[in-house]
Parts: C-alpha cells; structure tokens; sequence
C-alpha cells in the first residue's frame, strides 16, 4: 500500500463493505496524525450514529475528536453529504437562488437522483477549496453498476450537449439583454428548429406545466455551470495517480464473478494504473485451516463451495489488476469493531510495502 | 397457490441474492402464469444486453422469463399518445429525450412500471415478479408515481400516472420482498428501507433474511470451525435483536451450480409469497 494521496475514492456497488472500508481507512489516516475529512453518502444508521453524524447535519463538516475510542489525540472530520445540501451550497456560492426554487431539480438531487454522482464531485470541490485537509476520503454514491460514480461526467455530459448548448446559447443571448427568463418565455425564445418542434410534442405528452419547470431548471443550471463545469475538471484531474488514489472495492461473499470482469474490461480507460482493487471479506486463511472428516459431506460441500467461489473471484481480479487488497472477513458483530480491525489491516498492509 | 399477488418485487442492496430468490420463487409458482421480469438496460445511452449468467441459467431451466427494453417501452408510450410511430421513434433519437431520461431518476422506472402494469392489466391470469435494481433504486421506483405525479401536474402522463397510483397501491396487487442479509448493519438497512417504503403509502411488504447458516439443515454446530460458529452466533444474536420484524429465514445453500441452488431454494419460497 502506497502513501495516501489528496483523494482516496471508494467506489463499487452497494453491500460489499465500501463504506466500512473507506471508514476504517479514513481513522486509519487519522491516526498517523494527517488531517482527513471523509465524506460519506447516506451510511446505514449504525455507522452514522458511529461517527456521531445526524441527518440534521448532513451537508456540514462535524469534527469528531476520538473517533472510534482510538484515543483523544485521533481527530476527524466527517461530512454526511446530502445532495440537496450540496445544490443550496452552489447557489449560496453562485448567488443562484434559482436553483433552490427549481422543483425538478429538487427531485433530481433526492438520493439516487440523476445528480448524484456530479454533486458528490461538487462537494469534494468546495471542501478542497478550504484548503484544510491533506486527505479528503470519498465514499461514493452506490451506484447499481460498479461504474457509475466514473460515468456520471457522460451524465452531465449530455446535459450540456449539442440541443442544450443550443438553449444555453439563447439564453445566453436573452440574458445579455433581459435579467429575467420564466420557463414560458424561454420556451418561445427557443426556435431552433429540432427543439421547438420536440418540446411541442412532449408538451401533448407531459403537460406544458412540466415542460416550463424543465426549461427553468435548464436555466437555473446554466446560470451556474462554471459551479458543474469545474467540477468535471476536477473528475479528469481524480484521474491522475499522483493526485488520487482509486479504490474499488469487491467482496468474496457476493458471486458477482460477471461484475469483476466487467470492470476489468471497462475500467482500464477510465481509472488510473494505480487503482486498487480490494477483496473484502476473504476467508482463505480461516478455510486453509478447516479439516472437515472424511464423513462430514456437509462440512466438506460448505468449504469447497466457499474455496471455489474466493479462488474463482482473487484469479479473474489478479489477472487483470496489478494491485489487489485482501481484506479479511471480520467475525465481529459490531461495526465498531468491524471497523477498528479493517484500519489495522490498512496499517499492516503500509507496514507490509514499506518493508518490501 | 392461492392468494397470489398480481405484481412481487424483490428488492434489497446489492449482493443480497435479490435475483437467485426471485428466479426460484418464479420457479416455485412453476403451476402458475408467473414469469420473472428483468430489465435489458437501465439507461438509453447503454445498449447493453443483459447476459447475466443467472438468466441465461434461468432459461435453461425452463424459468418463465420477461426482458423489458427502456428505449422500446418508452417508445410505445409517447408513440400511443402521439399517435405516430414515426414521432415517437423521433422524439426518442433526438439527445434532448435522452438526455431527460437519464438525468431524472424514475423516469426510465416509470416507464418501466407503466409496461409492467399493461401486461398485467391485459392478461388477468398473469402474475410478475420483478428483480429490481438495489434499495435506493427501487425507492426511487416506487416513489416515481407520486413524484411524477406532483412534477407533471396536468396532460397526459399526468393522468396516466394517477392510473398506476391506484392501480399498483389497490388492494392485494403488490408485495414487495426485502431481502436482507443476517448482519446487524444489513437488517439494520432493510428496516430503513421498510420504513421509507411506508412513508410512500401503505404497501404489503415483508423483510426477508437470506444466506443463513444458522438454518441450514441438520447442521452440527459442534463440527464446525470457529468461524462459522462465530458467524452462526452472530446470526442468532441478529434475529434475537431483531425478532419483531424478521421471521422469514432462508438457508445458506452450499453450492456453486446455479442449477441445485435454485432448486434447493424452492421449498423456502413458500414463505414469501
């Protein structure tokens, strides 16, 4: 394991232990004295009341002083994103009230919402330009694909697209001669051909209603796309591996063998060369030292199933990443536990480099 | 089997085994006219064809199955209400539609949800089991009546989404099976999604624990190994803690073949219906 970075992103789909993982590695970091924010998305309510984050907080930075019991000298920040928090911070910020009015983009900031994955870039923006931090670790939404987190510049992407550059130029030229743009008005001023005629069509379909709150919300994040737009560049820049480094996270206990090879072909061209990929919950060394007697059929089919199905996933990985993370299934009930063993485990794997 | 819900959806986070148990609990019903849904893509950019093992497994094995397309779906909407295919196919192509498809979250399940409830509607003998996406996303999905319905206000969709609200919510349609794993954060999830489920509007649902070794049968804890005594233990101080919303629990099955794990499912999936 090499030294930490500016970033230490987390990524891979929901129930493999991401955000345990990110956790245990941001207490990690913590204690070697480095000053790290983590932020996590929406945990499970054990690990929130863990590290002491309530809803009401969400969006604000809470320092936490002995995280974990691990000693008084042990603090962390920790951010509980919400990206509805996210999208007020933005319009604070670019003084766009408009975007806190825009009913469609209130939905489209729920949890799982289409802008998800692009305002958990914009918030690792504005925590970087605090300047506070030597590591920022990101849990990433959960996405249903492992890639997700990666492809949301396409999202935002195609939402600035050809037909919508089209209306963004428009507006832009209204705005140079009127301050103010209602959905109706801007319907009108759009008479680009291909769009006039397909807003006519989904207006039959959706209600004209729809349409206007859509051109609004168009308009609200037009007025702060340097906001997005920067937040795209800083996604390129998570891409170099002197600047971040990538952890996607797997786990032995789900047989998610077509998913491993997926992101193997996939990821190459998106990810770094230094990305990591960890192998949560492996059992190898519990199952090596398991003897079933000859007559035990249950016990032998039980482990054979187990070895077969961590050998299959640790060879398909190996082969196709140069650095891959084993990390052992904790046998706690507690999270807290769960989470103080993994961070040993980072250590061990620091102390492990450091010697090899 | 009697008392048979029209629409099941199986749900819970990723790697819970939502698609295995809803392929045996299609193949339990085998006796009845119930197929297992899948989705082809969840975007109109991807164009990717699901080639899971586990359905290609299903097929083989005779499991009813339904592969719903996003891009025809959406088509056959707007080309119905626009009454021209030609439009319809147009509307879909220009980036525009894309773009506001993949941007807003429900939209593409909407979509899907409104082609789920046509087959059901036009055949009353049909019963659908969806393997839907992970927590949040099926939230999303069964959130997207009521949210559409409060975005779109008037036209069409408008009308249409009303349909489905009182459609999927009537009585003894929809059952939604949440899967869950026997660990304190994973049961711990469940009861959240549970909840955010009944703050939608009351719907029938049930949190089931899958993968537990505590019930498998005839297991001899004695010959074990300290770590799955440990994780028995664990598992059993897991429903202890949570016995006032689990009850349904599913045993760890053995195996690596598709084909026995499926089948030795079966006998479980009495409960969920």
């Amino acid at each position: 394991m090499n030294t930490a970075k500016k970033f230490e992103i987390f990524s891979g789909t929901g129930g493999v232990g991401k955000t345990t993982m990110a956790t245990s590695r941001a207490i990690d970091l913590a204690g070697q004295g480095r000053k790290v924010l983590l932020i996590t998305i929406d945990p499970a309510k054990r690990l929130k009341d863990l590290l002491n984050l309530k809803d009401e907080e969400a969006g604000k930075v809470v320092s936490i002083s002995n995280p974990f019991e691990l000693g008084e000298e042990v603090k962390l920040d920790a951010l509980l994103m919400n990206p509805n928090e996210t999208i007020k911070k933005i319009a604070d910020k670019t003084n766009a009230q408009s975007l806190l009015n825009s009913r469609i983009l209130k939905v489209l900031s729920k949890p799982y919402g289409g802008l998800n994955e692009i305002l958990a870039i914009v918030e690792l923006q504005l925590n970087l330009e605090k300047n506070l931090y030597e590591t920022i670790v990101l849990d990433t939404p959960p996405g249903s694909h492992f890639l997700d987190f990666l492809e949301s510049a396409h999202k935002i992407q195609a939402f600035f697209d050809q037909t919508f550059i089209d209306i963004f130029n428009y507006l832009g030229k209204s705005k140079s001669k009127e301050k103010t743009s209602s959905g109706r008005k801007l319907v009108s001023m759009v008479v680009s051909g291909g769009v006039k005629k397909l807003l006519g069509y989904l207006q039959k379909v959706t209600g004209g209603k729809f349409i206007e709150d859509f051109m609004d919300a168009i308009g609200a994040i037009y007025e702060t796309k340097d906001t997005f737009l920067s937040a795209l560049n800083l996604q390129k820049k998570l891409r170099d591996p002197a600047f971040a480094n990538w952890f996607l996270v797997t786990s032995v206990d789900q047989s998610k063998i077509k998913e491993a090879l997926n992101l193997s072909s996939n990821a190459q061209d998106i990810l770094n060369s230094e990305t990591f990929v960890i192998l949560n919950k492996c059992l190898s060394s519990e199952l090596d030292a398991w003897q079933p007697k000859s007559d035990e059929h249950l016990q032998i089919e039980i482990k054979e199933s187990f070895e077969q199905k961590e050998n299959e996933l640790k060879n398909t990985i190996k082969k196709k990443f140069n650095h891959v993370l084993e990390f052992p299934e904790i046998l706690k009930l507690s999270p807290t536990e769960q989470v103080v063993e993994l961070s040993q485990r980072w250590r061990q794997l620091s102390t492990l480099k450091a010697e090899g | 089997m009697e008392n048979l819900k029209r629409l099941y959806i199986f749900t819970g986070k990723g790697g819970v085994g939502k698609s295995t148990l809803s392929l045996s609990f299609v193949q339990s019903l085998s006796s009845n006219n119930a197929k297992y849904v899948y989705f082809k893509s969840s975007s109109l950019n991807k164009k990717e064809e699901i080639s899971d093992p586990l359905i290609a497994q299903a097929k083989e094995l005779g499991i009813p199955t339904l592969g719903l397309d996003l891009e025809q779906a959406a088509q056959s909407y707007i080309s119905k209400k626009l009454k021209s295919q030609t439009l319809g196919k147009w509307v879909l192509k220009t980036p525009f539609f894309k773009a506001l498809i993949n941007m807003i979250p429900g939209f593409n399940y909407l979509i899907y949800l409104g082609q789920i409830l046509e087959l059901l509607n036009d055949d009353p003998s049909l019963t659908l089991v969806l393997d839907s996406p992970s927590s949040g996303h099926a939230l999303t999905m069964l959130e997207a009546t009521h949210n559409f319905k409060d975005i779109f206000q008037s036209g069409v969709v408008f009308e249409d989404t009303k349909k489905m609200i009182d459609l999927m919510f009537g009585d003894n349609f929809l059952k939604v099976n949440i899967i869950t794993l026997p660990t304190l954060m994973a049961v711990n999830e469940a009861q959240e999604l549970d909840e955010s489920l009944q703050k939608i509007t009351k719907i029938d649902t049930e949190i089931i624990c899958n993968n537990c070794f505590k019930n498998i049968p005839n297991i001899e804890k004695s010959t074990l190994p300290e770590f799955l005594i440990n994780k028995i233990d664990n598992e059993q101080q897991v429903s202890d803690s949570f016995s006032d919303i689990l009850d349904t629990y599913i045993p760890h099955i053995p195996t690596n073949t598709t084909h026995k794990l499926l089948k030795e499912l079966v006998p479980s999936m009495k409960n969920l219906v």
